[in-house]
């Protein structure tokens, strides 16, 4: 493969890195494979022909999923994270004050589809978009998204953080910027 | 780990965080850019090649390098904001101590500079430091672990800390984040008093300002001082025993989002109960509000804490403690195997504290303290009604004493005695106040036919307030060998009905009991004597083994032959057979699922295990016993082996621990899918429910009884 041009690979970083990094890691992604997955997602795009591609955010998204979904193959972190079953008081205490991890844990009690899907309209794609990138139904896409929202806002108001309780305006905000 | 927004001592925290961040952006960027474009990100004068970001934390951004002159791999610390032409000779001569600084417990810092790393221009501090390839104390402190072995680690990190301050370097930010341990266990202190570097990103360094340069750590481990910009080495020892102190407790001795130093005191926790006094003592001492009040130095407290080790080890103390979940440490994944929380165990010395059971056995102190139920055994004995017979014995000698010579059987009351001081303690529950609960009870017989061996039996129960319960019940004693003499009669208590059985023997009483209320219901066992002294909280394994059948066999039939085959030995083992055609059991409800993987876990449940099921199921009542070979690993349970009836069971099993004494067991095979829910570590009890997987709906439920084999 010939290298691509060093300003389209610095155009494209700048563009995308921080929403790869992010949506890796609010899938609960550790840090260091997170980088690899977004290395990987964006040699993947490379690869591809400009002109098959339409919108390339929703495209870059949907090679995310696909590489969040073979990374999750190759270790099974997704089991990992249902069977443990995290409790409500997963964090200690002295990081219970920051926002961002309140949310990270938070997202990490969701369905992998559902929190895919409300990370990808965080990351602004429309629904149809969303499921093209997710090949589902826009029907179930809804559905999922529905599903999300209202998860969120149970876990938010948990008993752990009654006093300072998350909305989902604040999930969102933290998805956004805190990452 | 700073608290967005918070303004202390003048400088608002959120420029730092924001600068941190902004760099660890920008270095994430610069190396996927290097990355794709097959480049490499390195350092002006080409020493140093950035290889993989490892996390960021509140005041820099670690890095996983290469040293290229010396080839070997080094991690680095990045701090932004500071150019070398601001850097203050103090500061360099601060780290230069730093460099010099060789202990076991502390990381190896090789060098440090001001740099800039191409492609992308990101400058900034950095320290080169020794890569360590463990984890953090968070993730150690995430599993459950004996109590010994948390203060060892510490006393070695402390150790480090020691070290430092005999070379009058502070650290300024001691939190488990900051301890590492690497591949041996041992834990290494990082980023040591580099917190000096923590300036205000907007503003100049300016060593002279002591305000400027104190305002550095994590809020939630900050002693009052530092809280108000005056830290030294007795702020360390106090971040240290809060440290120390959250990870034996799960939670701080202070509100953490309080940052008024003036509230940064120590206030009562229940779950103190559960730890060994001269620990929490210490621990107190050492967070003094007054800095002056803590121990002299570090090192002191370190003795100290070592000291209490030896002597506690020697004490029979089976507490563990919960674990502190780290799960995901977010910010700063600075180990390279991220998801792995299983660092190696403490290598030197192993704690015999973790005895087992661990869980139940230890806590009925703490749990009593809660439910306000445990009545001090200093308390005076309550003045008895006038026209019941005093005791007319002097007291004897307190404590255990030796097993009674078997007396000859008597009705007469000298032989049996006239009045029973004793505890109960519940071992099994449906209701998770009644579980542990001791209680505290008078048991006075007055003879009405001694040819007969009948009297009338009072029986007295101490309530919160001093409130007593009684009932009077006739009571036929009979002779039990080994033992004295037995005796079973039903009491009504505040609502419940209790079984009793109790066994005299000699000067002691034993027994144990079962009681219902209208949906409760609760086994517990009793022991005691003539004497206030002689109460004893009763604990299961040092039972004898008529009194241990009562609780661990379901119904009275199962009971009974249980005891009968206990015999006359005093040794002999209780066994128990199915429970009883008509057994009742009402589980208990369960309202969270709690997914704590309680500590000790694992090894108990990794055994055999016999299962008795009675069926209840129309006019189905058949027996059936299993035995099921069970490995555990983080409270998962696999079927290794199973047996039914004598003959190998074809089933594939899965299961959990669900928290809060209550586990699951789905078992398939032959057609059928069987669900197990069992409550209790020991005694067990639960329900089965089988259905035939080809969904034909016909479904089979009844009781099950478990034990584990030792």
């Amino acid at each position: 493969m010939t290298k691509p041009d060093a300003s389209i690979i610095t155009a494209l970083v700048n563009e995308h890195a921080d929403a790869l990094n992010r949506f890796f890691r609010s899938s609960g992604v550790p840090y260091a494979d997170a980088q690899d997955l977004a290395q990987a997602t964006l040699e993947t795009l490379l690869g591809k022909d400009p002109a098959t591609i339409g919108k390339p955010r929703p495209f870059l998204m949907g090679i995310a999923r696909k590489k969040l979904l073979q990374f999750r193959t190759r270790t099974r972190t997704s089991e990992e994270f249902r069977s443990s079953q995290m409790p409500h008081n997963v964090t200690s205490p002295s990081q219970r004050l920051d926002r961002r991890l309140r949310v990270q844990i938070l997202f990490q009690r969701l369905d992998e589809e559902e929190r895919t899907a409300f990370l990808l309209r965080c990351e602004g794609l429309a629904l149809e978009e969303i499921a093209e990138q997710m090949d589902l139904s826009l029907a179930t896409v809804k559905r999922r998204l529905a599903e999300a929202r209202r998860h969120i806002e149970e876990l938010a108001r948990e008993a752990e953080e009654r006093d300072n309780p998350l909305s989902l305006d604040d999930v969102e905000d933290s998805y956004r910027r805190d990452n | 780990m700073v608290y967005r927004g918070e303004t202390v001592a003048g400088v608002t925290l959120l420029d730092r965080q924001e600068a941190v961040r902004d760099l660890e952006s920008r270095l994430r960027r610069a190396l996927l850019i290097a990355r794709l474009g097959g480049e490499r990100l390195i350092s002006r004068g080409g020493r140093l090649e950035i290889l993989r970001s490892l996390g960021y934390g509140a005041s820099g951004v670690v890095c996983e390098a290469l040293d290229r002159k010396l080839g070997r791999k080094v991690a680095l610390k990045l701090y932004p904001g500071i150019a070398q032409d601001r850097l203050a000779a103090a500061v360099r001569t601060e780290a230069q101590m730093l460099a010099a600084l060789k202990h076991r417990n502390i990381v190896v810092v090789h060098d440090f500079d001001a740099e800039e790393f191409r492609p992308g221009e990101i400058r900034c501090f950095l320290v080169v430091m020794e890569l360590l390839s463990g984890t953090t104390l968070r993730h150690w402190m995430a599993e459950p672990r004996p109590i010994g072995d948390i203060v060892e680690v510490f006393c070695r990190a402390g150790d480090g800390l020691a070290a430092a301050h005999a070379r009058e370097i502070v650290h300024r930010d001691f939190k488990p984040e900051n301890v590492m341990l690497d591949d041996d266990g041992e834990p290494r202190l990082v980023d040591f008093g580099l917190a000096l570097l923590d300036v205000p990103a907007t503003g100049q360094l300016d060593s002279s300002d002591p305000e400027q340069r104190a305002i550095v750590g994590t809020l939630a481990y900050m002693a009052p001082e530092a809280l108000r910009g005056r830290a030294d080495a007795r702020s360390d020892q106090f971040s240290f025993a809060a440290a120390l102190w959250e990870a034996l407790h799960g939670d701080f001795p202070y509100r953490i989002d309080d940052l008024d130093p003036n509230h940064r005191v120590v206030s009562a926790t229940s779950r103190s109960e559960k730890l060994p006094p001269a620990l929490v003592d210490c621990l107190r001492h050492a967070l003094a509000p007054d800095p002056l009040r803590r121990f002299p130095k570090i090192a002191d407290l370190i003795a100290h804490l070592r000291q209490l080790q030896g002597e506690l080890r020697a004490a029979s103390s089976s507490a563990s403690v919960p674990a502190i979940p780290a799960a995901i440490n977010l910010m700063s994944d600075t180990n390279p195997s991220a998801a792995t929380t299983s660092a190696p165990a403490v290598p030197r010395r192993s704690w015999a504290w973790l005895a087992f059971p661990a869980f139940g056995a230890a806590s009925v102190a703490g749990v009593l303290v809660m439910t306000g139920f445990w009545d001090s055994e200093e308390e005076p004995d309550l003045a008895v009604a006038a026209d019941e017979p005093e005791d007319a014995a002097p007291p004897e000698a307190p404590s255990t004493p030796p097993p009674a010579p078997v007396a000859a059987f008597s009705c007469l009351a000298s032989t049996v005695g006239q009045k029973w001081l004793f505890h109960t303690s519940s071992q099994w529950a449906n209701e998770r106040m009644l579980l542990d609960k001791v209680g505290r009870y008078d048991l006075l017989l007055s003879p009405t036919d001694q040819k007969n061996c009948r009297f009338s039996a009072m029986l007295r129960k101490y309530g919160p307030n001093d409130r007593l319960s009684t009932d009077k019940q006739d009571l036929t004693i009979e002779a039990l060998p080994p033992f004295t003499a037995g005796a079973t009669q039903e009491f009504t208590l505040d609502g419940y009905i209790y079984d009793f059985f109790f066994i005299f023997d000699g000067n002691q009483i034993r027994g144990d009991f079962r009681a219902r209320g209208v949906s409760d219901q609760f086994f517990g066992l009793l022991q005691g004597g003539r004497t206030e002294s002689d109460r004893k909280t009763p604990k299961l394994d040092d039972q004898p083994c008529a009194a241990q059948c009562g609780v661990r066999c379901l119904g009275a039939k199962a009971i009974a032959r249980c005891r009968e085959q206990c015999g006359a030995d005093r040794t002999a083992r209780p066994v128990c057979e199915a429970p009883d055609d008509d057994a009742k059991l009402t589980l208990p409800s369960w309202s969270t699922n709690s997914a704590d993987c309680p500590a000790g876990t694992d090894p108990w449940f990794d055994a055999t295990w016999v299962v008795h099921a009675r069926t209840r199921r129309g006019e189905d009542r058949s027996a059936h016993r299993y035995e099921l070979r069970l490995d555990a690993e983080t409270c998962h349970l696999e079927l290794a082996d199973a047996q039914k009836d004598g003959a190998p069971w074809p089933v594939v099993g899965r299961g959990k621990i669900t928290g809060d004494r209550r586990w699951e067991l789905e078992l398939r095979g032959e057609g059928f899918q069987h669900t197990w829910i069992l409550a209790g570590w020991d005694p067990v009890f639960g329900t089965f429910k089988t259905t035939p997987t080809d969904g034909t709906g016909e479904l089979t439920r009844g009781v099950l009884a478990a034990y584990r084999q030792p």
